[in-house]
């Protein structure tokens, strides 16, 4: 692994990796569903029906059963996909974002800027995680971006650390010490010459963060803090537990959304794991 | 090695410092009010929500409120709880035991799961046995902890009928024998810390089998191995102590991070736990016993962070001073 | 070393967290286990808000008069009552012989010093029901007078549990914070213990004016989930569960020995229409017009959300006083009625000048903006937002956009303090009296319980009217003319009226009956609790515990054996 060069070997590496490329087709599996699933369903995700229809297992008209209130899971389980897609993708660009620029601002300037931003990120990384996402949906309202919004902002600190280690060690050497000689800008350095040797590792770090955006939206959900007005996998399954699906046996309204956050976290997680086995296996951590 | 203590434990307190600060104005930004969090009684009478609003010091200005709050945490008062009346640190302290019981053998059977799974998967690596283990740990790495914790309930519960899924004594047993109620609370424990233990497990499989795999690679290891030594003995006496250097740490922060990791399993399994009682709080805005909860657990992860840091320098040469 | 200590701890903290080692004591005789949802906040009568609260002052306090199985008034501390030719001036006289659960003599002078406490302080949830009174006083030991300033018709109906003097008076001034841990009081039974988020309980006392309990103790179990409430009671782990729902029943009426028992309750759930025309109001201009409140309930199924949303549970509602209270609920004549009705809906809604419709079917107002409410409901609530959906559903319908959101109990709360909303779903408990739940929508409670802020003059004067007649008949035409024209106005639309499931081990305990055709427990009265007596059939079925237990002990000494063994190899490692 060349240090100097951004990581273009990585990409051919990652295509040579039989549990990464595994991991691709199970993350492709559910973005074709979210992007084409819910114009194919014959259900709408949110109609729901009749009292006699609650509740029923699978059959011919329900592949899937239905829920607590007569919804077809099979359609709640495909709108689901798009839902814990928008909310992975989108949550996980703030913290990447947010995450990036304060550990590069960190590790490129140092002295007391980085001081107080690492301060700051140790502050975060031990709030209690879990509770500090509650408070900050009870605080923001429990909307699609709002969540979105409350898993970026509780998210950063991990990949803020990483990054400014890379800064740091990249900061050293040579070809920074050349440009920085040749009289270029801080900004142009941190742009040009920077920025693509720290890429990589942002990348690797991306997709498993992702991992952990998808397990965070469906356990908010899960515990009631989810948008209600649209159908997703943490919601399904809060109601079924309220509902008592599990123990009165409806496991169809029980396993498959279950199964599906599963798959869609173990595809990004064997994705994040090929690249980080190719990139550097020293620099791991859950969210 | 005395200055980076000191160095450490300064850091440390300006974390906790900045926790404080967080914790306080996070909460009162938020919408609510813990008074009219009463009003939903119709037998509150509105004299009644004015003396308890002067009572819990609501009706003075924020900066009087916060310093009061800084003067009472110097003589380690946390405060009254708005819904039940008592001191935090009492209240706190009830639920926390609960909590710390859960995640102690959670964690005690994650890290003996964890290790032995990372070690077999490393020293195999290749084998039948490392796609095994390593298929186990990708697994429980991405599974929903509350999604487990449901499936293990409608197995146990549901079907066999094996195991107690809610809460942590059985009814009658209030004025049971001492003996008995132990027994009861380990039927109880099975479940939850199960959940709890199989997830965990997967991150320090994880972890443990890349610090192996590492290890193994070293030269140390090939020279062991010219001078003959059995493989058993290149494990034990080079491979895992070494090997044990990351873990050390990993282990330390996630024993900070489990009392509120164990959120989901409290709320599946009705476990009287901190995690649930935060939910107390927060749907009653709680102020003092939320900032409570949350110092609590911030300090334990801190601490567990320290003394890792102090831990690996102990055993690591190559990090001291 | 570290492992091993990890286990240790373990099971150290296994003994700590069962609370002191040596059990509380046990009572003599049979425990009735009681199984709910529900748990204590405080042990102060001045500052506990809980249901559970109030049932546990039942048991350990006595009222002057309490209710009977019909919730009609029985004596208790007090043995008789005269009543003035003007109906002012009240006369309580206390049985002799009444003793404190620490040897004292219950006095009348404690009377005083309860009522007094509670009328200053306006603490708590008794304090509303001395409203009226003027005076108490004390004459002699076992006499209590009361002046009121009206006539007041609830005088009887009035559940104040009476203090120890003695113990309390050190709380005078400070009765926010002052507690009394072992609840020395009159009651039947005395308090033994609570372990906040598992369970409390209480030991029978062996004499009590109304007869001794014929069980040992009660123990309170809290349960998080309905699920596992229900299996204990089939597991015989538990006597009596409460707060159950009709989709258990298929499960529990299969089971031995199970008794059920559907009631309604004296709660309901609404859904509230902000209808404030104040400046100040933040919310939808659309919703002050009565047409437009009427066109919503027009546009809502009642009975589809009592089938789907709360799973069968409770009754499609109409008026303030639930059924529950046959004498006091109004039902609405077949005109008055707004059943579901998506067409009036719409013309309601035509009348009001919302005929035109967007693009998207929702209808604009008459400045053409669209007619677009938002709607909240209690996230950790799932039937509330179940309901919620439903009623977006049922107003999209009818042309009338909804923006749904699921907020917790206190942001909730900070909206309707703000008057920011225009729609949410909550629920109230009511009272055998109607008053409390008639005094909600008040227009002296703007800014307190009325959260609509709805206001009409003829409705105060009907609510005022009535908490002063004293002859059942008249009082009734009251209450009847409050509830006719509140529901004419629509500020609340109720939703349905609360049903409850109890079930009983009817056999293992016997003796327990529904209060006045409603529920066993939770009943505003505490004959059952006296009443309960163990059938001799109530054994122990504890071998499967003691077996699992062993199994458990075996499986952790296990985990901790080769823990500590692993320690032992990294000993040797250190000494290397």
């Amino acid at each position: 692994m060349g240090r100097d060069e951004p990581g273009t070997g990585a990409f051919a590496l990652f295509r040579r990796s039989r549990l990464g490329m595994a991991g691709l087709g199970l993350v492709l599996a559910f973005a074709a569903t979210a992007l084409v699933g819910p114009a194919l369903a014959p259900y709408e995700p949110l109609d729901f029906g009749t009292a006699a229809e609650v509740l029923r297992p699978p059959s011919r008209e329900h592949l899937l059963g239905t829920d607590d209130m007569g919804r077809d899971v099979a359609a709640a389980l495909v709108a689901g996909s798009r839902t814990s897609l928008l909310v992975g993708l989108s949550a996980t660009l703030i913290s990447m974002a947010l995450g990036s620029a304060v550990g590069i601002a960190a590790g490129w300037r140092g002295g007391l800027a980085d001081s107080i931003l690492m301060r700051l990120t140790d502050v975060f990384l031990v709030l209690p995680w879990m509770p500090l996402m509650l408070v900050l949906a009870a605080l923001l309202g429990s909307s699609l971006w709002n969540i979105v919004l409350v898993i970026g902002l509780t998210g950063w600190a991990g990949t803020a650390r990483l990054v400014r280690a890379q800064v740091l060690a990249i900061k050293e050497r040579q070809f920074i010490e050349r440009a920085r000689a040749t009289g270029a800008s801080g900004a142009r350095i941190v742009l040009r010459h920077l920025l693509p040797n720290v890429f990589p590792l942002i990348f690797a770090n991306t997709i498993l963060v992702t991992a952990v955006s998808v397990l965070s939206e469906t356990t908010l959900s899960f515990l009631g803090m989810g948008d209600s007005t649209r159908p997703s996998w943490g919601m399904m399954l809060h109601f079924a537990f309220e509902s008592g699906a599990a123990t009165s046996g409806a496991l169809w309204f029980v396993l498959p959304p279950g199964l599906c956050v599963l798959g869609l976290v173990l595809g990004f997680t064997l994705m994040g794991y090929a690249f980080d086995e190719i990139l550097n296996p020293k620099l791991r951590r859950r969210g | 090695m005395r200055r980076a203590f000191l160095r450490r434990l300064l850091g440390a307190a300006l974390t906790v410092l900045g926790v404080l600060a967080i914790n306080y104005f996070l909460f009162r930004v938020m919408p609510g009010d813990p008074v009219a969090m009463l009003v939903r009684n119709p037998k509150m009478t509105a004299e009644a929500l004015a003396r308890t609003r002067a009572s819990l010091g609501l009706d003075r200005p924020w900066h009087e409120q916060f310093r009061s709050y800084l003067a009472g945490l110097a003589r380690a008062d946390l405060g009254s709880s708005f819904i039940f009346k008592r001191p935090v640190l009492a209240v706190i302290g009830e639920r926390l035991l609960p909590t710390l019981l859960l995640t102690l053998v959670a964690e005690a059977l994650a890290i003996a799961g964890g290790m032995l799974v990372g070690i077999v998967s490393a020293w195999k690596r290749g084998t039948k046995a490392d796609v095994l283990g390593l298929g186990f740990t990708l697994l429980a790495y991405s599974m929903p902890t509350f999604w487990l914790g449901i499936l293990l309930v409608a197995l146990f519960a549901g079907r066999l009928g094996l195991f107690p899924v809610s809460g942590m004594l059985s009814p009658g047993l209030a004025f049971a024998p001492l003996a008995q109620r132990l027994g009861d609370v380990l039927t109880h424990l099975a479940l939850p810390s199960i959940t709890l233990a199989l997830v965990l497990m997967g991150e320090y499989a994880l972890i443990m089998r890349n610090a192996m795999i590492e290890v193994l690679t070293e030269d140390y290891i090939v020279t062991a191995r010219a001078k003959g030594l059995s493989e058993r003995g290149i494990l034990r006496r080079h491979a895992l102590p070494n090997a044990m250097i990351p873990m050390t740490t990993l282990i330390a922060m996630s024993l900070g991070f489990a009392i509120t990791g164990a959120l989901q399993v409290e709320t599946v399994f009705s476990w009287p736990g901190l995690g649930r009682l935060m939910y107390e709080a927060l749907k009653g805005r709680d102020y003092p016993l939320l900032q409570g909860i949350f110092l609590v657990t911030s300090v334990c992860v801190v601490g567990a962070n320290f003394a890792a840091d102090i831990l690996y320098r102990y055993i690591d040469p190559r990090v001291r001073d | 070393m570290r492992l091993r200590a990890i286990v240790s701890a373990a099971a150290l903290l296994a003994v700590l967290a069962l609370g002191p080692l040596s059990a509380a004591e046990a009572p003599k005789g049979y425990l009735l286990k009681v199984g709910s949802s529900e748990d204590l906040d405080t042990l102060s009568v001045f500052t506990a808000s809980e249901r559970a609260a109030t049932e546990l002052f039942l048991l350990v306090y006595d009222p002057l008069v309490s209710f009977d199985e019909k919730l009609g008034p029985a004596p208790c501390l007090a043995e008789s009552w005269k009543v003035s030719a003007d109906y002012l001036e009240w006369s309580f006289t206390l049985r002799p012989g009444l003793l404190w659960s620490d040897g004292q003599p219950v006095t009348a002078a404690d009377v005083k010093f309860t009522y007094d406490a509670l009328l200053e302080s306006g603490l708590g949830l008794y304090a509303p029901f001395l409203a009226g009174i003027v005076s108490v006083e004390a004459p002699d030991e076992r006499t209590v007078l009361i002046r009121t300033d009206k006539p007041k018709a609830n005088m009887l109906q009035n559940p104040t549990p009476i203090l120890p003097e003695h113990v309390w008076k050190a709380g005078l001034g400070k009765l926010e914070e002052f507690s009394d841990p072992r609840l020395v009081g009159s009651g039947p039974f005395s308090f033994t213990e609570w372990k906040q988020g598992q369970y409390f309980s209480l030991a029978a006392k062996p004499k009590h004016q109304l007869g001794a309990p014929k069980v040992g103790g009660i123990v309170f179990t809290v349960f998080a989930n309905r699920e596992t409430l229900a299996q204990a009671l089939v597991a015989g782990e538990i006597d009596v569960a409460l707060n159950l729902y009709p989709d258990q029943l298929p499960q529990l009426g299969k089971a031995k020995g199970v008794e059920i028992h559907r009631f309604s309750g004296n709660g309901f759930t609404e859904l509230a229409l902000n209808c404030w025309a104040d400046p100040a109001s933040k919310g939808s201009p659309a919703l002050r017009d009565r047409r437009v409140r009427q066109a919503v309930e027009r546009a809502i199924d009642r009975r589809a959300i009592v089938d789907i949303a709360f799973a069968g549970a409770g009754e499609p509602a109409s008026t303030l006083i639930p059924a529950a209270t046959p004498e006091w609920h109004y039902e609405p004549s077949a005109a008055e009625l707004r059943s579901p009705d998506p067409a009036k809906a719409g013309e309601l809604l035509d009348a009001a000048g919302y005929a035109r419709k967007g693009a998207d079917g929702i209808r604009l107002g008459p400045g053409g903006a669209p007619l677009a409410l938002r709607l909240l409901a209690r996230s950790d609530n799932a039937r509330e937002v179940k309901a919620a959906q439903m009623i977006e559903a049922g107003l999209r319908a009818v042309g009338v956009g909804v923006e749904l959101s699921t907020v917790d109990d206190g942001a909730l709360q900070a909206a309707i303090d703000a008057a920011d909303y225009d729609l949410f779903i909550w629920g109230w408990g009511g009272d055998v009296d109607p008053t409390t739940i008639l005094a909600l929508l008040t227009t002296g409670q703007i800014g307190g319980s009325n959260e609509p802020r709805y206001s009409n003059t003829a409705y105060d004067a009907a609510v005022e009217r009535q908490a002063t007649l004293l002859d059942p008949k008249e009082r009734q035409a009251a209450v009847f003319e409050a509830q006719r024209i509140a529901y004419e106005d629509c500020p609340y639309i109720v939703l349905s009226y609360d049903g409850d499931i109890q079930a009983l081990r009817s056999d293992r305990v016997a003796g327990m009956a529904p209060v006045a055709g409603g529920p066993i427990l939770y009943a505003n009265t505490n004959v059952n609790y006296l009443r309960a007596a163990p059938t001799g059939a109530a054994s122990r079925g504890a071998a499967p515990t003691v077996a699992l237990a062993a199994a458990a002990c075996a499986l952790v000494g296990a985990v901790a054996y080769l823990l500590t063994r692993k320690r032992a190899k990294k000993a040797n490692w250190d000494a290397k």
